[in-house]
């Protein structure tokens, strides 16, 4: 019989190293999984969700609705989300369009909390030429890092969907969480972002017509913005 | 760049306990915080929240009867984005649901009344000193005191949950572990902990309180 094996912990090489020292270790845990993203590339600061691909750890982007002619966003993301977990055994409730968007996207979020990884080390498959040519875009061969959004605490989160003027608006000491466009009517119906408590949601508002989806268990300690290419952008430090 | 600032072995940034150069173990499972609103002492179990842009420790938010303290621990977690829609002491069992992962363990609780400077400058009422909190999650814990009445130690329950107790009359939250409640209190599991076994404390006074070791 073949022994039970613990891949990651403590401080190690990474698989794939990068960045501009490519022997410098890195602190590794159990916590911490490199595979490719299978449906795109996926930058550091990105949330993912766990997957798999050929027998190894791989990412899914989150998923984005996208309306077309006859179906609004928001029910081409209900529909994908149920897709999603009921593909992978899990069990989501019924889809009724124009009735329960809200608890659909809520059992999904739920379902994936466990499975949410924060990518901290991107790469791409463009910056590989020979992956790039042999994959055709298909997939990102490269190698990601990604961080499970469990017991860290982490600092320098960066939120690009939230502008340096509304992140005044963010709750320290609030929930992480998603936000999702629910608004029909709206270009971008059925959009899901990353954000924290305290977006603002309210009519006239930024994001009016958007509902917060909050993470239990998450704790954002501060909100602040830097300047990062002559543009202030907003970033959290959160515990999960 | 994202940086993850609790992980491995370290020395805490307020060494504390007999020997204040030992190391101790560290992980992002552990944080240093102050309490926000009121001082905490080791073996309360607190709620991590924000203040100054750093972590910190909050008491439990309570009213005046279970219905109120539920009131309060839902405006607690709505404040900070929760959705809940239950009302009174139905409240309370999804509010611990978002706050599950938010329970911290004082284990090493300081206070600024130890520290005159501290308390001059900031006066009673801030505890601006930082208390050390684990989180309830993957530890194996031993010799918690509870607030269970030494009374019941024979009905606390091995193998039940270490529990929040909340007194039906005040609205009090309390620690303590499965079975071993009052009549008057409602006890409130904290998923995922398991007690190994039950024990005893008894203070200078000679007061007895019950201990317990749990998994979590």
């Amino acid at each position: 019989m073949e022994l039970v094996t613990l891949k990651k912990m403590g401080l190690s090489k990474p698989e794939v190293a990068r960045g501009i020292d490519p022997h410098v270790p890195y602190r590794q845990s159990a916590m911490s999984i490199d595979g490719p993203v299978i449906d795109g590339p996926a930058y550091s600061h990105e949330m993912v969700i766990l997957d798999y691909v050929e027998g190894y750890p791989a990412f899914n982007m989150l998923p984005q609705g996208v309306a077309s002619s006859g179906e609004t966003g928001i029910a081409n993301l209900c529909t994908t989300l149920v897709e999603y977990v009921e593909d992978r055994g899990g069990e989501m409730p019924t889809y009724n369009e124009g009735a329960n968007e809200a608890t659909v996207i809520a059992a999904f979020f739920a379902w994936i909390r466990e499975r949410m990884f924060l990518i901290w080390g991107g790469a791409e498959e463009t910056e590989m030429p020979l992956i790039q040519e042999l994959l055709e875009h298909t997939m990102d061969a490269a190698f990601d890092s990604g961080l499970k959004l469990s017991d860290l605490y982490l600092t320098g989160l960066m939120l690009p969907d939230i502008s340096a003027d509304d992140s005044e608006e963010l709750t320290k000491g609030g929930f992480l969480g998603f936000a999702v466009d629910l608004d029909a009517t709206s270009d971008t119906s059925g959009a899901v972002i990353l954000a924290t408590a305290g977006l603002p949601t309210g009519t006239g508002e930024t994001f009016d017509g958007w509902t917060f989806f909050p993470i239990a268990g998450t704790t954002v300690v501060d909100v602040y913005t830097k300047e990062v290419d002559s543009e202030d952008v907003t970033f959290i430090d959160i515990v999960v | 760049m994202i940086d993850v600032k609790k992980m491995g072995l370290s020395k805490p940034e307020v060494a504390r306990g007999i020997d204040p150069h030992k190391p101790y173990r560290q992980s992002c499972l552990s944080i240093d915080g102050p309490a926000i609103s009121d001082a905490l002492y080791a073996h309360d179990i607190a709620i991590l929240d924000a203040v100054g842009g750093m972590p910190g420790f909050e008491v439990f938010p309570v009213g005046t009867d279970l219905a109120t303290t539920g009131t309060a621990l839902k405006e607690f977690c709505t404040d900070r984005g929760a959705t809940i829609v239950e009302t009174g002491a139905n409240a309370i069992e999804p509010a611990l649901v978002y706050l599950r992962d938010r329970l911290f363990l004082i284990w090493g609780g300081t206070e600024e009344t130890e520290m005159g400077l501290i308390d001059n400058t900031f006066g009673p009422g801030f505890d601006a000193s930082n208390d050390a909190g684990l989180k309830l999650k993957d530890l194996y814990i031993t010799g918690l005191v509870t607030d269970v009445p030494y009374a019941n130690k024979d009905d606390v329950i091995e193998g039940g949950c270490l529990c929040l107790f909340v007194n039906d009359t005040t609205g009090a939250i309390s620690v303590g572990a499965a079975g071993g409640s009052d009549d008057g209190v409602t006890e409130y599991a904290i998923t995922g902990t398991t007690i190994i076994n039950v024990g005893e404390y008894e203070d200078n006074a000679g007061d007895k309180y019950v201990t317990v070791d749990f998994v979590c």
